[in-house]
């Protein structure tokens, strides 16, 4: 056997102490109780706060991100057609079909859904061509939108593209807070922004992130009079933005 | 000082003491511990027997397993230590969703002018 000596033994028995204190040192220090190193002590001894910490999300898709009208006019030959009217709600409106030329029968609105794992903020900004004169032009033009539930169509019956939403909504998706879904009813576009959930601040995080409330519906609206006609073809940009708390 | 150190009976060695002190007695024939005062010369006691006591050997091993275990230990909180940092920590930033746009389009054309009625009788 090798004979190692005792001072052999000493040397190893000092290493061995201090690699343990400077592991001591350093965990005894992640902990507080040498230095600053946690930011979020608490300095009340009477009151602690454990906090745990979930990896959040905020994504909000679109599903449907394009409505076209198209390219028509109001059919004058006919004496009752004096507009067409359509909307994205429930197409050309119902017997004033043949009044409208040509045009695209759109019967699903903008769909987006919150694909996240936090209530967010919604609101919408429209640019280019935004109000009723500018994209449609005429006597009386109409350019509106309405913000709906996604589960709206199903408990009313009504048309609904809700078929695009991976799991179909049950419930409102802006009911927390008050008010649910602002400009519910049709409201007329404009170059402007729009708090769409909740109050009108943006700091109302209440469209939901459940899968089952998580959707919501912007219908549009026009109404094309007789009279108008457009050089070319009109666009409005809507642009959505979602935040959340984090 | 003279010194004598871990020693089995058959491989000791004994320093010789001064002149006019007591030698160390020990039993060639015998596995046992040795140790004993010899005035100012100290024997000390070693392992007679490997099954009397823990040998050296094994005390090597124990303190060799102590070091690799710390250093694991240090490597292991090194290592820890750079791989807990949350993604997002708590408190922070509002995230903000990247926008989405949708694009609404429409043009109005003129209607077409019926055509022109032709009278084919002369």
């Amino acid at each position: 056997m090798v004979q190692l000596s005792n001072r052999s033994i000493v040397y190893l028995l000092v290493i061995a102490m201090a690699i343990t204190l400077a592991s001591t040192v350093l965990n005894v220090s992640k902990l507080g109780y040498l230095g600053n190193m946690i930011t979020g002590a608490a300095t009340n001894t009477s009151v602690g706060t454990a906090t745990l910490t979930v990896t959040s999300q905020t994504a909000v898709t679109m599903r449907v991100s394009s409505i076209a009208f198209g390219s028509g006019f109001v059919n004058t030959t006919s004496a009752v057609c004096t507009y067409c009217q359509s909307s994205t709600e429930s197409g050309h409106a119902s017997g004033n079909e043949s009044c409208c030329s040509r045009f695209n029968n759109v019967t699903a609105g903008f769909f987006l859904e919150n694909t996240g794992n936090e209530n967010v903020t919604l609101n919408v900004t429209c640019s280019g061509s935004c109000t009723a004169a500018e994209f449609v032009n005429g006597t009386s033009p109409l350019f509106q939108f309405r913000v709906v539930n996604s589960s709206d169509g199903a408990s009313t019956g009504k048309t609904s593209n809700n078929s695009a939403d991976t799991t179909t909504d049950t419930t409102s998706s802006c009911s927390s807070g008050d008010g649910g879904w602002n400009y519910s009813s049709y409201t007329a576009m404009a170059a402007s922004t729009f708090d769409l959930c909740g109050k009108n601040t943006s700091v109302a995080y209440f469209f939901g992130a459940q899968p089952t409330r998580n959707a919501v519906i912007m219908d549009i609206l026009v109404k094309i009079p007789a009279d108008a006609i457009t050089a070319s073809a009109k666009t409005a940009t809507l642009t959505f933005a979602a935040a959340s708390a984090g | 000082m003279y010194q004598a150190t871990e020693t089995y009976l058959n491989q000791a060695y004994i320093s010789l003491p001064k002149i006019g002190e007591n030698m160390v007695k020990f039993n060639s024939h015998a596995k046992q511990k040795v140790g004993s005062k010899v005035g100012s010369l100290n024997v000390m006691k070693g392992n007679a027997s490997p099954h009397s006591d823990v040998s050296d050997k094994a005390v090597i091993i124990m303190l060799i397993a102590v070091v690799v275990i710390s250093l694991l230990s240090l490597g292991l909180y090194i290592y820890t230590s750079a791989q807990d940092t949350p993604d997002i920590a708590a408190g922070q930033a509002i995230a903000q969703e990247a926008p989405s746009q949708g694009i609404i389009s429409l043009e109005i054309v003129p209607p077409p002018q019926p055509a022109p009625i032709v009278d084919t009788y002369d």
